[in-house]
């Protein structure tokens, strides 16, 4: 090995770098070499130099400088988070659609909740029913048609609580007590007919009872039978016994239903979200010298008493009284109908014990008119 | 001796984390500790690396940024100082080689603070009772050796600055510059040869 490759050791020997026999070889040559000792001493000078390099201080200013620079970077950082939400003109939109979606979220949470309310006994603010039910279409009237079947749908839908259909013919004291029959009420029925009729087609499942259908024929057969076949497979099946007879409307007869229907209620409120509830339908003809005279007291008269909803309306040149009442006065209406004229319905209608709401109409007929 | 060392390298670490998570909470001025702790370190590795003062200043500037910028990714499997080291290696690295783009830089400049200036700021040297001969003769020395530690290749300078004037452990130095051992080792002991090569050539009989 020479010199110089001795030499380019010279700095790991004296770091003691290097394995036993190197460093007792390169002892030994140091101790023979005059040249390769000056390096060494040469080395070991540099070293001594570099060492001894005096440190150099850092300018007073150069932290603060640099604490300078890293707060505006540690502001800059912030700012990225900030940019979303501190400017107001981004501020004031986010916290007003805020503002709408929580009162958007209110309303239906309210909406979903006014039936619970209800069932708690918390009164709402009353308003007519709304009928949800499907209704065939009925001539155009003056009177604003309450869109309220006069068809049972509870019977078909297996409500045993409803009596079935109160008529004059199955009470013979009725029958005999009946002022009117016969050719008597053709008019009568007949506007019963416009009325009536469409709606007592509802009941495509109901059977009709015997004595009826031994009575009916020829062409009112034809058309009840026709207009049953009509709303056949309506999801909407109705129990109902149609009250005119070869087009007339039989005296003492009255058509009375009960309907499995909401309560009163919100009319905006969905059929589903509504309490439950049992109404009565009664439909009775009140033969009275003067028509507009008695409807007159009969508004009278259900101001005075509690109704839910009153109406008179002229339908094909007949008033027709309308009035929603609680059952406990349907004797008491009933008197009343008996002091300004002919009622059609002799006796008392059963009520049942959950009725809320009694719908009445009556149909207001000239009994002078009527008279041959 | 070792063991030692391992002991005494936890306990630093200790002190630099403590702070650094600080830091990584968002504490702004729990960095200025760092910087305070630091500065002098990296400023002499910037200075020996660059041979100019206002240079290692601006270099040291931006390490600090650079490291601020990225201490939420700082993790435990090296110490502060190390990972600054780095930093700061780099930083001046990239600093001499945008001098050398320019064309500007001719060689190390060697500029030192005056010798006033160094009474005042060197603590230690404050009391010695230097003449302003003695002073001037030092100098001119310490700029000799500076210009010869600037004529080292980039990559024996940065290993001789950092065992010989920082004295760094080869390991520390193996973190900071992602090199093995052995090439820390080789790139030292042919940047002291350099070194020493040059140093002859420019004292000679001065020495």
């Amino acid at each position: 090995m020479s010199c110089q490759d001795r030499e380019k050791r010279l700095p790991a020997y004296l770091e003691e770098d290097l394995s036993p026999a190197e460093m007792d070889d390169l002892t030994e040559h140091l101790a023979s070499c005059e040249d390769c000792r000056k390096v060494l001493e040469d080395l070991m000078k540099t070293g001594c130099l570099v060492h001894d390099l005096e440190e150099v201080s850092p300018p007073p200013w150069l932290k603060s400088q640099i604490m300078g620079r890293v707060r505006e970077e540690a502001a800059k950082k912030r700012g990225v988070l900030r940019k979303f939400f501190f400017p107001l003109y981004i501020k004031i939109p986010v916290q007003a659609f805020a503002v709408v979606v929580i009162s958007v979220l209110a309303f239906y949470l309210y909406r979903q909740d006014a039936p619970q309310i209800r069932m708690k006994g918390i009164p709402l603010p009353s308003a007519p029913v709304f009928e949800t039910t499907q209704e065939p279409a009925s001539p155009p009237s003056r009177r604003i048609p309450r869109k309220q079947p006069f068809m049972s749908k509870g019977a078909a839908q297996g409500d045993h609580e409803m009596p079935a259909v109160i008529t004059g013919q199955s009470d013979a004291d009725d029958s005999s007590s009946s002022p009117v029959s016969g050719e008597e009420v053709l008019d009568t029925g007949k506007i019963a007919a416009d009325d009536v009729m469409p709606e007592t087609a509802h009941g495509s499942a109901a059977p009709v009872p015997p004595a009826m259908s031994q009575v009916l024929g020829g062409e009112a057969k034809g058309a009840f039978l026709s207009a049953m076949k009509q709303k056949n497979g309506e999801t909407r099946a109705s129990m109902a016994f149609p009250r005119e007879r070869n087009g007339v409307c039989e005296p003492g007869e009255e058509l009375c239903r009960y309907e499995a229907k909401p309560e009163e209620g919100d009319r905006s409120l969905a059929k589903d979200t509504r309490m439950p509830g049992m109404e009565m339908s009664l439909e009775w003809i009140l033969s009275v010298p003067d028509a507009a005279a008695a409807a007159a007291e009969l508004e009278d008269y259900a101001g005075k008493i509690d109704t839910r909803y009153t109406e008179t309306a002229i339908r094909d040149g007949k008033h027709v009284f309308t009035t929603d009442i609680r059952p406990f006065l349907v004797g008491s209406f009933r008197e009343k109908l008996r002091t300004l004229g002919q009622v059609s319905a002799d006796k008392e209608p059963e009520v049942a014990k959950d009725t809320t709401w009694v719908h009445i109409k009556i149909i207001l007929v000239p009994s002078a008119h009527n008279k041959p | 001796m070792f063991r030692r060392g391992v002991e005494i390298k936890e306990i630093i670490e200790d002190e630099d984390r403590e702070i650094v998570l600080r830091c990584q909470r968002g504490e702004v001025d729990a960095f200025s500790i760092l910087v305070e702790r630091h500065q002098k370190k990296m400023l002499n590795v910037a200075y020996r690396m660059t041979g100019d003062y206002e240079e290692a200043c601006d270099c040291v500037q931006e390490a600090f940024l650079a490291a601020y910028r990225g201490i939420e990714k700082f993790r435990k499997e090296a110490r502060f100082s190390t990972w600054l080291y780095g930093i700061v290696v780099n930083q001046t690295k990239n600093r001499l080689r945008q001098l050398r783009n320019r064309q500007n830089h001719e060689g190390t400049v060697t500029e030192h603070p005056l010798c006033g200036e160094i009474s005042r700021n060197d603590g230690e040297r404050t009391g010695t009772a230097e003449s302003a001969a003695d002073c001037w003769e030092r100098k001119e020395l310490e700029a000799r050796v500076q210009a010869c530690i600037g004529d080292l290749d980039e990559d024996y300078r940065e290993v001789l600055v950092l065992k010989d004037i920082q004295n760094l452990s080869y390991e520390e130095i193996r973190e900071t510059l992602h090199i093995p051992a052995g090439t820390v080792k080789s790139r030292l002991f042919r940047a002291r040869l350099a070194l020493k090569d040059c140093l002859v050539r420019v004292l000679g009989d001065a020495r």
